[in-house]
């Protein structure tokens, strides 16, 4: 019976993150569209309802009544599984990520985490690779060049940064000693001072870094910078199955930011008179305006330029950072 | 398995249900192909004879960067469970992980040594 | 002693040259036989420092009963060393005409020896059928694929209208041979005509080693427009002006210029001093807006989206300033033969020097930001290196040429106008890449403003128009050339009976430029090549002579500046509602 109960509320709960999640990701495209504008000196979408609102609307129905072209060259099957990996990977990610703290609704208790796991952050970490297949698959299977080139420049782009994220989350969990990311907020329980941040600020800047990779966005979005390679692997994909990508990056988007304000940023802990729950929406909003940011003030870089950056500059950074945090410890 | 982890899964089900509803929907939705020819070629920058296939094999750096890939991300699953439990296993244990790590680094030098890393 | 006497004395004691002909004062033009034509352009082009700069074919039956071919060398001087350039006084064009008879329409190709010519003798076979021997690639250049075998469009002749040419099948259309380089594993990726950065008629085909440009080779004139002959046949002196700058969309007052005072120059017009310094104004804000338009293409291709937009933004300044000179958004429609159609008031003159200091001021601000970000001049340095060899090979012209450090201004070596008057420096890169070619781009944008504003303080009086009262002299020919802001533009003009124009050839800045493009991409890696053509600042429509189909919707009101401005920033009460 009470097994029963937990697999309720557990599908409940999905269903929740799901509606919210992709909603945010929506609402994150109008944010953006914004916020560059306006570091533009531009309007932004202002036709479509009071200050261009309902923008998000309109291009959700666009997006959903366009037609499903699959160009007849292409590997049919995986050209149309290859879009369902993004959005699949994208959220069963979020299973782990406890995103507020515990409240209590008619005197029944809700974790809202979908499932606690030990060894939350591994499961994330390794969820979200899998996200890779979308693109790679996407692009090798449309047969188009500008695809294969997003395809292959996904192994340089995702691939590499990804050694980068692990080995900057190393540091910050020799000092916690735990996986499971409850844990690690409850060890910034302290107030403003214990968020590991200050600790470990250089593991911060570095998966920071890594996560603007691996999320594709710029200046790291070199596996669909129109710009360079029209669209990258999505050169080919139109209408929902276009929108899937699209959905999967944002999801992507607020994944890593959760991520970032938890293990970094003191997560959902109360601070000064502010709710917990409160205070990691601030901080995920704050990471999000943080990408927006950089890609209004940042020009792209070169793939080579960035395998520079991976593999001559942040993973020796890395490596020290471990090797540090393990002397101090010890 | 544990429970965590099928619990976990559940985003799926839930995906599973969601996503091909809203693939019909947008099909009953949307227009459908008319099986224009031209329409469904795959996109060349707008020259409308296809200039030879995807199956062009690729340079050889990017199956380069796979590989290093594969063993750093190998070493660092290694290191995982070590981080977790380092202050246990105490000055042994880091010491044993920096040998390892020192190797790892050398692995890196020398890849950077052949120009492995070098991208024109 | 008159000016490039000195060359062809020098020429002579080689060639026979049969006859010398003086056009103005630095324009000559020697006749040299179809044999010597070669070693005659190779030997100004290369032993006494001279720049090929056009090259016109005509079709000259009815005058003479051959056809003739005229390469016009502009002499300046190599230009690889600082030593290497001609003084000042010694500077002009040299024509080298050549007949070819009818009956047998082959003559010596000189791209063995020059290889900048290769371009126009591609093209003298599509327009004329007459074949250069020797010609390393004779493929077709201007007109489409399917074209008729037999039919050369500027052929006096040809192109008889009741009989159209069939249209050829899609299918059947013949594809066009690209030059592919040899070897497994080399990857062609089609870049443009429908890329999003390129996204303007040209096909580039780009041979790539994983993302590395190995060579390159592109197909442009997707849509020849035709203008030579349309000029040619139907057009007279009043429409030429206006059909000149229908050439471009951006820097089409520049081909205005060129052309008119091509043809002001062979019948010998002199435009009152006031018209002259308006002319220059407005080249100037042409090359204000057209820099401008760059550098921000140049941002955004990188990925720097934010300093496109503040670039436009300063554009629209520019766009006012054109507002004030000519009463539109554009310089356009203002050049007539004999001067310009609309005057200057004061007050004009005085609104735009205030307009060029809000202009200069955020031009600085925004360009030192671009500049203080280490990722974007990383993106654009050692990018689509002009060697400079390759270079003095192709005589390429405007920023692509003043980037790798060659001193090649048409302003400076041939001044026109109110150019001898003014005070300015020619704006000299070394790097040879992208961040050059921008770099003095932005350099030129500071010397236009401080032209424009030498020309309002130095504003003559007087008349801006003057009724031109010479008989038009039949086959007399001239040379108008003007440095738009892509480079160095020349018109050719020879005068045909009852007031028509016998022959119009213009020839855009892009034009010579994009023959080494090819170089220019080799070694690269994909990332770059939208980088690498948009710094070339090609101009599409400019290198083909695109119609452009003017579309006005069937009702129109007129909107004062005010009127949109305030719909921008409150949108209420849209314009168009009440119609």
């Amino acid at each position: 019976m009470n097994e029963i109960a937990i697999i309720i509320e557990t599908v409940i709960k999905a269903v929740v993150v799901l509606a919210v999640v992709a909603g945010m990701a929506a609402f994150a495209t109008f944010i953006e569209r914004k916020v560059l504008a306006y570091m533009q000196r531009r309007l932004g979408p202002m036709n479509v309802g009071p200050h261009g609102i309902l923008q998000l609307a309109a291009d959700g129905i666009k997006l959903f009544t366009k037609e499903d072209i699959i160009p007849q060259n292409a590997v049919k099957p995986i050209f149309k599984i290859a879009p369902v990996i993004a959005p699949a990977t994208a959220f069963t990610a979020m299973a782990a990520i406890p995103f507020f703290p515990e409240f209590t609704v008619f005197g029944y208790t809700v974790t809202p985490i979908i499932s606690d796991i030990n060894v939350g952050v591994l499961f994330i970490m390794g969820v979200a690779s899998v996200g890779m297949y979308a693109p790679l698959l996407a692009g090798m299977s449309s047969t188009n060049k500008w695809a294969l080139l997003g395809a292959a420049r996904t192994v340089i782009a995702l691939l590499s940064f990804e050694v980068v994220s692990g080995l900057a989350l190393l540091a910050p969990l020799m000092l916690i000693g735990s996986l499971s990311l409850i844990d690690i907020n409850d060890f910034q329980n302290g107030g403003f001072s214990s968020w590991l941040v200050w600790q470990q600020p250089l593991a911060f800047l570095l998966f920071a870094i890594a996560g603007f990779a691996e999320t594709n966005r710029t200046p790291f979005d070199l596996i669909e910078y129109e710009a360079e390679i029209v669209s990258g692997y999505a050169t080919d994909y139109s209408g929902m199955r276009w929108g899937l990508f699209f959905i999967g990056e944002y999801a992507n988007m607020i994944t890593v930011a959760f991520l970032v304000s938890i293990i970094f940023l003191g997560g959902y802990n109360p601070f000064w008179i502010i709710p917990g729950a409160i205070m990691i929406l601030i901080k995920i909003s704050a990471f999000i305006f943080l990408f927006l940011w950089v890609r209004a003030a940042w020009p792209h870089v070169r793939p080579d330029q960035m395998m520079w950056l991976c593999w001559k500059v942040l993973m020796p950074l890395a490596l020290v950072n471990i090797l540090i945090t393990g002397i101090v410890l010890i | 398995m544990s429970l965590e982890l099928i619990l976990a899964s559940s985003i799926i089900f839930v995906l599973a249900i969601t996503i091909p509803i809203l693939f019909v929907l947008s099909k009953k939705l949307g227009p459908n192909s008319q099986g224009n020819k031209q329409k469904n070629l795959s996109y060349e920058s707008g020259v409308t004879n296809p200039i030879g296939g995807s199956d062009s094999r690729f340079s050889v750096k990017f199956y380069l960067v796979a590989i290093l890939f594969v063993l750093f991300d190998v070493e660092i699953i290694f290191m995982f469970p070590w981080a977790v439990n380092v202050r246990e296993l105490g000055f042994f244990g880091l010491a044993e992980m920096f040998s390892f790590m020192i190797l790892l680094i050398a692995g890196l030098i020398y890849v950077y040594r052949i120009k492995a890393l070098k991208w024109q | 002693m008159k000016k490039g006497d000195n060359f062809i004395s020098k020429v002579k004691e080689k060639i026979t040259v049969h006859n010398i002909e003086r056009q103005t004062e630095d324009q000559v033009t020697i006749t040299v036989d179809r044999n010597d034509l070669p070693e005659a352009v190779r030997m100004l082009y290369y032993d006494m420092g001279g720049w090929l700069s056009s090259m016109i074919p005509n079709d000259e039956r009815q005058l003479n009963g051959n056809y003739a071919l005229y390469y016009v060398l502009s002499m300046e001087g190599g230009k690889m060393t600082i030593e290497d350039e001609l003084p000042q006084e010694q500077k002009c064009w040299i024509t080298v005409k050549t007949y070819i008879p009818a009956n047998d329409p082959t003559f010596p190709s000189v791209t063995c020896k020059v290889p900048a010519a290769v371009w126009y003798e591609r093209e003298a076979y599509d327009m004329f059928g007459l074949t250069a021997v020797g010609l390393p690639d004779p493929r077709r250049l201007v007109v489409s694929d399917d074209w008729p075998k037999d039919l050369f469009p500027l052929k006096k002749d040809a192109m008889d209208y009741r009989h159209r040419p069939d249209p050829v099948d899609h299918r059947d259309e013949p594809d066009y041979k690209f030059l592919e380089p040899n070897g497994s594993g080399v990857v062609d990726v089609p870049l443009g005509p429908l890329h999003i950065t390129s996204d303007e008629p040209g096909h580039f085909r780009l041979y790539c080693d994983g993302d590395t440009i190995i060579d390159a080779d592109f197909r442009l004139f997707y849509q020849h427009r035709g203008m030579e002959k349309l000029a040619e046949n139907r057009m007279n002196y009043d429409q030429m002006g206006y059909l000149a700058e229908r050439v471009c969309g951006i820097c089409g007052y520049a081909h205005a210029i060129g052309c008119i005072e091509a043809a002001e120059k062979a019948v010998g017009i002199e435009v009152p001093l006031r018209a002259q310094a308006m002319r220059v104004i407005c080249l100037e804000i042409e090359r204000l807006h057209s820099h401008l338009l760059n550098i921000g293409l140049a941002c955004e291709v990188t990925g720097n989206v934010n300093a496109f937009m503040h670039i436009f933004r300063i554009r629209e300044f520019t766009m006012e300033l054109a507002q004030l000179v000519t009463g539109g958004r554009k310089t356009y429609g203002n050049v007539v033969m004999g001067g310009l159609r609309r005057d200057m008031s004061g007050t004009e003159i005085k609104k735009s020097l205030e307009l060029l200091v809000t202009i200069e001021k955020q031009l600085i601000e925004v360009w030192d930001a671009v500049m203080d970000d280490k990722a974007q001049i990383n993106r654009w340095k050692g990018v689509g290196i002009l060697d400079r060899q390759v270079a003095r090979d192709f005589s390429p012209v405007g920023p692509n040429m003043r980037g790798s450090g060659f001193g090649r201004d048409s302003r400076h070596d041939h001044p026109y106008d109110f150019f001898n008057q003014l005070e300015f420096n020619i704006a000299v890169e070394h790097g040879c890449d992208v961040y050059s070619r921008e770099s003095v781009r932005y350099q030129e944008l500071l010397e236009s403003i401080s032209i424009i504003r030498q020309c309002f303080e130095m504003m003559p009086g007087g008349q801006t128009i003057i009724k031109p009262q010479t008989m038009i002299k039949p086959g007399a020919y001239a040379i108008g050339n003007d440095e738009a802001p892509r480079g160095e533009n020349i018109h050719w003009i020879m005068h045909g009976n009852a007031q028509k124009v016998y022959r119009w050839r213009c020839r855009a800045a892009t034009y010579n430029n994009w023959p080494s493009l090819r170089y220019q991409f080799r070694g690269n890696t994909i990332a770059d090549a939208a980088l690498i053509v948009c710094s070339l600042d090609p101009c599409y429509s400019c290198t083909e002579r695109v119609t452009i189909v003017d579309i006005n919707s069937k009702k129109s009101k007129v909107l004062t500046h005010k009127d949109l401005k305030r719909y921008s920033q409150t949108l209420k009460n849209h314009p168009l509602k009440n119609m």
